[in-house]
């Protein structure tokens, strides 16, 4: 290889993919600097506070995500291993010496930095289950069924001691994708629904805050339009007094009225201010960003790839639609950030990690030119050995 | 076997040595479920964009927004009151209330009080502390929060502060209205007034019209303020009734009191509603209409009036003794009390207690006001009481009773029934006199204030008729001298036989001037009094003025302008 280290990197990845997580960036640093300094004005902040913070995130975000892109296949999984360790350990911590806030422990300050370490969990273990599927399905060795039933258990207790129900739904969902592509028979499909239906109910019931929120969502006429529903109400006036082209940058009000709406509610700030134009373009660069990674999976013709893979992309994917679904009043309002755009250390490194991974595991073994382009964009056939791609 | 059930029955995958072959076939099944995947995300999302496109653009669901509330579309738990013109003079606002909650507060509670009195100046820094002290759980700061005011408290961002929402009664126009409207408790329940007579349509939203006129009332309110002034008198209060209607056009009471706070008890006294006072020489009209009522007199009867009257050991004289017979109508205009005691005798005492019971004075008369007084005169009917009566003491009447009262005796003798609430349509009863008792006692009242005791409340253009009386202030049973009440009733109009406006003015204790020639009678001061009244009101009612009122009176306009002209060039 006579190609330097970056231009190998930028040779080799879909870049496709790379520019539109650019795009939803550079929509990110939009919306927080449209939604942020009413925020901060609010709790005595500088205007310029949280577009400066997001901007440094971002960045540090982009590195990881360069950096982690750069691994090999099989440093990846070692990787993974090994974060996915670190990680649980840091979440046990949160729940020793974590900060409670709005009765959930979910933030542990690290040296002024508020960790929320359950946003690393999440890709890590499904990183973890897809390649014990993978495993499984070369060796047939049943041990690694039990140690992917362990992982995940372990995982899912973590994350509902904190408790945070909306990333417990969202781990359980990728991880019954990927029991999906597995190759799981309708039957236990059926039986696992049923569980999961089961738990919901569970949860519903166990759970007063998310008893509130379903019936809210399920009778919006009872709720208190300056009460439990405001929100919600706030959220769907914006949509409606944006239009198609909106109010323009910086013209909304909603921004003065919510609590967060540089983090779980950017996506009204997108459409009061910059209206439906701005939304479902936002909408297309995430699908699009995931079409093309599951066409580079469904290509490539390895089970590590598609496991793990699709897993990570319907996780990035599932959060930004059920961010965007519960900002518009599409299911129950679920505190979850828009990935990649809303404010927030966390979750923008976190998902920094997780799209680098993404973009590790459709890295091409050979440069593009070199390579027979396939429906015009770009794609490749491997057809491979997972692990000896490069 | 688990790993049997758990996978898709497919004979080819359950063999682990068939290798390339097994890998391929599965990965079919992935591809397979892949697509299937793709699918569901692509659904998922096309109905996120068609949500998002119904929400923004199309509209096509209706969200159950509860309507907006703005200061339009507020419906209040009282509603608004107007004056006759439909000019707001009372209405409803939402306003919060803020309280305390020591055991809630992030910050120390001296900071926040000390930052709390910044933005409250009417809150008691001492007071709170002091509750705080005691261990007190929830201190009330402040009950009317105005926007700017709450919008402070709330950005001093302190869980411990609680906000209520509320409403606050609002009187645009201060204590003009204040005896009228009356008052509302903390609760929003009427307590005097208005306020408290209609309460019930109040608060079921009916709009509350009144027959007060504001401007009126402010004219009023003006002259009888700078006549408290100008007399160093105690309180003053006036009435203006509409004859054909019998609306209250005005009524003000001073001392009156501002609205929502706290006021002395003299402030809230309704004077026109709820006093009774002795009229004095007013009540001569009521004597002599008795006696051309009753048929045993007309305006050319004579009566003995050159001897003082002896009763026990009262000797009852004239102001200016004469040493000849009266006639009816000279013992009017010239206020003789001798005389209306004569003419007493020969109608008689129980046709008297009659006559009054007739034309409603001994009962207490109700209107919309909660506060009303009732007239206070003799249990046993009999001398000297009624003797006295005939010249307006020994009885006492409400000025609202007597003005209305007066009224009916002025508007062609029928009855009125006096209100508070805006009528459109003239307003009949039974006749107490006949029409020509009350024409000639139009012509007796107009020819006092052109050449009788009341001729200063002339005013050119307008025919006015009118009485004055002087009453001593009645003190522990014994009347004091020099202390007086005086008042003034008449009308206004531009027509003699068709009065538009009944007035009564009334001092309470006016002293006397040397302006005043140290007279304190009701001539020196409710008369001019009344006269500023007419005079400022007259225009604003849409009195007509007629010319012929402008020659009688010596000074029109016209004959005006040259002697002042002349008088300031003599100067220069």
């Amino acid at each position: 290889m006579h190609e330097s280290l970056f231009s190998h990197w930028w040779l080799t990845i879909d870049r496709w993919a790379f520019f539109t997580i650019c795009f939803i960036a550079l929509c990110g640093i939009l919306l927080v600097s449209a939604a942020s300094p009413a925020v901060a004005g609010h709790i005595g902040l500088g205007p310029g506070h949280f577009i400066l913070k997001h901007g440094l995130y971002l960045l540090v975000s982009f590195a990881i995500l360069i950096a982690v892109s750069l691994l090999s296949p099989l440093h990846v999984v070692s990787f993974c291993a090994l974060g996915f360790f670190l990680s649980a350990l840091l979440v046990i911590a949160t729940a020793l010496w974590g900060m409670e806030i709005k009765g959930a422990r979910r933030w542990l300050m690290l040296g002024g930095f508020s960790l929320q370490a359950s946003e690393f969990l999440k890709p890590f273990a499904l990183m973890m289950t897809g390649w014990l599927f993978a495993q499984y399905h070369k060796t047939q060795n049943p041990h690694y069924l039990l140690a992917n039933g362990i992982l995940l258990v372990l995982s899912l207790g973590l994350l509902i001691s904190q408790p945070d129900m909306g990333m417990t739904v969202l781990l359980s969902v990728c991880w019954g994708i990927q029991l999906f592509l597995f190759g799981i028979s309708y039957k236990w499909i059926g039986i696992f629904l049923g569980l999961g239906s089961l738990g919901s109910l569970g949860a519903y019931l166990s759970l007063s805050h998310v008893r509130g929120r379903i019936h809210r969502f399920l009778n919006p006429d009872t709720m208190d339009r300056y009460g439990d529903g405001y929100q919600l109400h706030q959220s769907l006036d914006a949509f409606a007094s944006g239009g198609l082209f909106g109010k323009g940058p910086g013209e909304g009000i909603i921004k003065r009225t919510l609590p967060d709406a540089h983090a779980d509610f950017i996506f009204a700030v997108c459409g009061e201010e910059f209206g439906l134009i701005l939304s479902l373009i936002i909408l297309g660069l995430y699908l699009f960003f995931a079409a093309r990674m599951l066409l580079s999976f469904w290509e490539s013709k390895e089970s590590e790839a598609i496991y793990m893979g699709t897993g990570l992309t319907a996780l990035f994917l599932f959060q930004a639609f059920i961010n965007m679904g519960s900002t518009v009043g599409l299911i129950p309002t679920k505190g979850m950030t828009l990935p990649f755009i809303s404010y927030g250390g966390s979750s923008l490194m976190a998902t920094g990690m997780t799209l680098g991974i993404l973009l590790g595991l459709t890295r091409r073994y050979t440069p593009y030119k070199s390579q027979k382009s396939v429906g015009g964009f770009g794609l490749h056939m491997t057809g491979g050995k997972f692990y000896d791609r490069y | 076997m688990i790993r049997d059930s758990l996978l898709t029955p497919n004979p080819l995958t359950h063999h682990p040595d068939l290798g390339a072959g097994q890998q391929h076939l599965s990965l079919h099944l992935a591809h397979t479920r892949m697509t299937i995947l793709s699918l569901c995300f692509g659904l998922l999302f096309g109905a996120l964009g068609l949500r998002m496109v119904d929400l923004s653009v199309l509209g096509l669901e209706e969200w159950e927004l509860k309507p907006e509330v703005t200061l339009e579309t507020y419906m209040p738990t009282r509603a608004p009151i107007y004056d006759r013109h439909h000019r707001l003079i009372a209405t409803t606002i939402p306003a919060a209330s803020a309280s305390l909650r020591p055991h809630k507060l992030l910050n120390k509670p001296d900071v926040i009080i000390k930052k709390i009195s910044k933005i409250l100046p009417t809150f008691d820094a001492k007071d709170a502390v002091e509750r705080i002290k005691e261990g007190k759980k929830f201190i009330w700061l402040s009950r009317k929060l105005s926007p700017s005011q709450q919008d402070k408290l709330l950005l001093l961002g302190e869980p411990g502060i609680g906000f209520h929402e509320s409403e606050h009664r609002i009187y645009p126009y201060g204590s003009l209205f204040a005896h009228v409207l009356g008052q509302t408790n903390i609760d929003n329940k009427g307590i005097s007034g208005l306020e408290y007579g209609l309460d019930e349509k109040i608060q079921s939203q009916e709009e509350i019209v009144t027959s007060l006129d504001l401007s009126c009332q402010e004219v009023i309110t003006k002259v009888l303020m700078r006549a408290i002034k100008k007399f160093k008198a105690k309180a003053a209060n006036a009435l203006v009734i509409k004859l054909d209607t019998g609306e209250v056009i005005s009524s003000v009471s001073l001392p009156a009191f501002a609205p929502g706070q706290k006021a002395s008890e003299e402030g809230r006294f309704n004077r026109n509603t709820l006093g009774s006072y002795e009229m004095g020489s007013i009540l001569k009209a009521i004597n002599v209409v008795m006696a051309l009522e009753s048929g045993k007199a007309h305006l050319d009867t004579l009566y003995d009036t050159t001897k003082p009257i002896a009763i026990g050991r009262f000797r009852i004289k004239d102001f200016h003794p004469v040493d000849h017979w009266l006639s009816l109508d000279q013992i009017f205009l010239k206020s003789s009390n001798i005389g209306s005691i004569r003419i007493l005798q020969s109608v008689g005492i129980e046709a008297q207690r009659a006559f009054f019971r007739h034309i409603g004075l001994l009962d207490r008369i109700t209107t919309e006001l909660p506060e009303v007084g009732s007239p206070h005169y003799p249990v046993k009917w009999q001398e000297p009481s009624c003797y006295t009566i005939t010249y307006g003491y020994g009885i006492s009447f409400t000025p609202l009773h007597f003005a209305s009262t007066i009224a009916a005796l002025m508007r062609g003798g029928e009855a009125l029934k006096p209100t508070f609430l805006k009528r459109s349509s003239p307003q009949h009863g039974p006749h107490l006199i006949k029409p020509e008792t009350s024409s000639i006692l139009r012509n007796l009242m107009h020819r006092v204030v052109q050449e009788g005791t009341a001729r200063k409340a002339k005013v050119p253009g307008y025919i006015i008729s009118g009485k004055t009386g002087t009453a001593n202030v009645l003190k522990d049973g014994r009347y004091v001298d020099g202390k007086v009440v005086t008042s003034f009733i008449g009308t206004i109009g531009s027509q003699l036989d068709k009065p538009e406006y009944l007035l009564l003015a009334m001092l309470d204790e006016p002293q006397p001037l040397q302006e005043t020639f140290g007279f304190n009678a009701a001539g020196w001061n409710a008369a001019p009094v009344a006269g500023e009244i007419f005079k400022g009101i007259a225009p604003l009612l849409g009195i007509e003025p007629t010319p012929q009122a402008a020659g009688q009176n010596k000074s029109p306009l016209l004959k005006i302008i040259p002697t002042t002209f002349f008088k300031t060039e003599s100067k220069g």
